[in-house]
């Protein structure tokens, strides 16, 4: 993953305290009521508690199950989605997820791979809404088409993508493959001129 | 007072940070299983998926090599069908929570009273003695790959750190407090740490989680009970904005 940095300041102390808006434990402690541990949180967050199924998983609960991590997954990243690039692919993956259109060869949305497609879209600022798919390993596949291109994209864990498209070149129909980092797809679709096709 | 007498200082943000928003209520007295099974049984239209929540404990017996183990139910997790409802019933607390994309703090304390006035129905005995909202923040920073963010740009609370880190960054950090107020009426729980790895390409990810609860377990009338959550809201609204900067807020409008 990338390398980040937070920075701190040469001297000290630190300006990343303002005393009198939130009391450093120092300040606390000389009043006697400093807790050497801390108080648990008195409001649980919904993935807190341990829990169970209450009954063994159907079929109907695992897509249940697969739905939400992927609806969850786009809900966590909702502030920087459009709202209706939100709701058609929602609706993509309920059809895609639906015990009625389920068939034998069918795979389950893998967790990973479907957040690198998310990174990708966040990152790229595609408005078109590719038509979604999950590939036999669970990689999520998306394909974007206009008049003269058809993107076919398989996403993979760790920002990991493979890309083909099919150009009209002359009398000819020339294949290009590519394989990389999510963070420069889009440079690459641009400098092959089909960046119009996701946008 | 009324809803519509409560205004909250906390701006009104296009595109809210908050990844996940609850609110709880606090029982004098445990609420047996039976009756948590029956509240989440009225629920299924609404709330399809039920999960136990259950305790597990373990007993070891010193110098032997004896352990003894038990799973209990304590209460039951609902989830909407839509899987951005979440309640949590068990024996002490009923909480819900709003997962992103946030909608508003008027549409979580009506859920709230809906849920309560269904499973009081059934626990006409047990009354409410405290409140807590938790508020989940994710502040999605950018920052490209090798950049060094300055965190008191967009922070008031962080780390102290002395003069010979200064040569160093921090790559993950986490951060607990918890305040009471002068006043004894209310304490907060914040929580701050990184996101690792962040969930966007060349950014950086930093959890603020803000809890505040009431202090006292006094028990509560119902009338006094939705006022005080208000009370709530804007003490942890006032929270919130006392430890970020303009900066962070323009990350979100």
């Amino acid at each position: 993953m990338t390398d980040y940095g937070i920075a701190f300041a040469d001297s000290w102390p630190n300006p990343w305290i303002v005393t009198g808006q939130l009391p450093l434990p120092q300040s606390t402690l000389t009043s006697g009521r400093f807790r050497a541990n801390p108080a648990p949180n008195p409001s649980p967050k919904s993935s807190d508690q341990e829990s169970t199924p209450g009954v063994q998983t159907t079929l109907d609960e695992q897509l249940f199950d697969n739905r939400a991590m992927t609806k969850i997954a786009i809900s966590q990243l909702a502030m920087h989605l459009d709202e209706a690039w939100r709701r058609v692919t929602f609706e993509q993956l309920d059809a895609l997820l639906a015990s009625d259109h389920w068939e034998e060869d069918s795979a389950f949305v893998k967790r990973a791979p479907f957040l690198t497609f998310l990174r990708f879209v966040i990152f790229a600022g595609p408005t078109r809404v590719p038509s979604l798919g999950v590939g036999h390993s669970g990689n999520t596949l998306a394909s974007w088409r206009n008049d003269n291109t058809q993107i076919n994209a398989e996403f993979m864990a760790n920002d990991k993508a493979a890309v083909s498209f099919i150009q009209q070149v002359g009398r000819s129909k020339e294949a290009i493959v590519w394989h990389g980092d999510v963070a420069d797809l889009r440079l690459f679709l641009q400098r092959n001129g089909v960046l119009d096709c996701i946008l | 007072m009324t809803d519509q007498d409560h205004r909250s200082d906390r701006p009104s943000y296009r595109r809210p940070p908050v990844t996940e928003a609850v609110l709880a209520l606090h029982f004098s007295a445990p609420i047996e299983f039976r009756f948590l099974d029956t509240y989440a049984n009225k629920r299924k239209s609404q709330f399809p998926r039920i999960e136990d929540i259950i305790e597990t404990t373990a007993a070891i017996k010193i110098g032997t090599a004896n352990s003894v183990t038990s799973v209990r139910k304590i209460g039951k997790k609902l989830t909407n069908q839509y899987n951005n409802r979440i309640i949590l019933a068990n024996e002490r607390q009923l909480s819900i929570s709003h997962l992103a994309p946030y909608t508003n703090w008027e549409a979580l304390i009506d859920d709230i009273r809906a849920e309560w006035s269904i499973l009081s129905r059934h626990v006409s005995l047990s009354r409410i003695t405290k409140l807590s909202t938790r508020y989940i923040n994710r502040i999605d920073i950018p920052a490209p790959v090798g950049s060094v963010i300055d965190m008191t740009q967009y922070f008031l609370i962080g780390l102290t750190l002395p003069s010979l880190t200064s040569h160093n960054f921090v790559s993950t950090f986490y951060i607990n407090c918890n305040l009471q107020d002068r006043d004894n009426i209310v304490s907060y729980t914040i929580n701050m740490s990184g996101v690792n790895p962040p969930p966007l390409i060349d950014h950086i990810s930093v959890i603020l989680d803000i809890d505040c609860a009431t202090v006292d377990n006094t028990p509560l009338r119902d009338d006094r009970v939705w006022e005080l959550a208000w009370d709530l809201r804007d003490r942890k609204n006032a929270m919130f904005e006392s430890c970020i900067t303009d900066a962070t807020r323009a990350l979100f409008r």
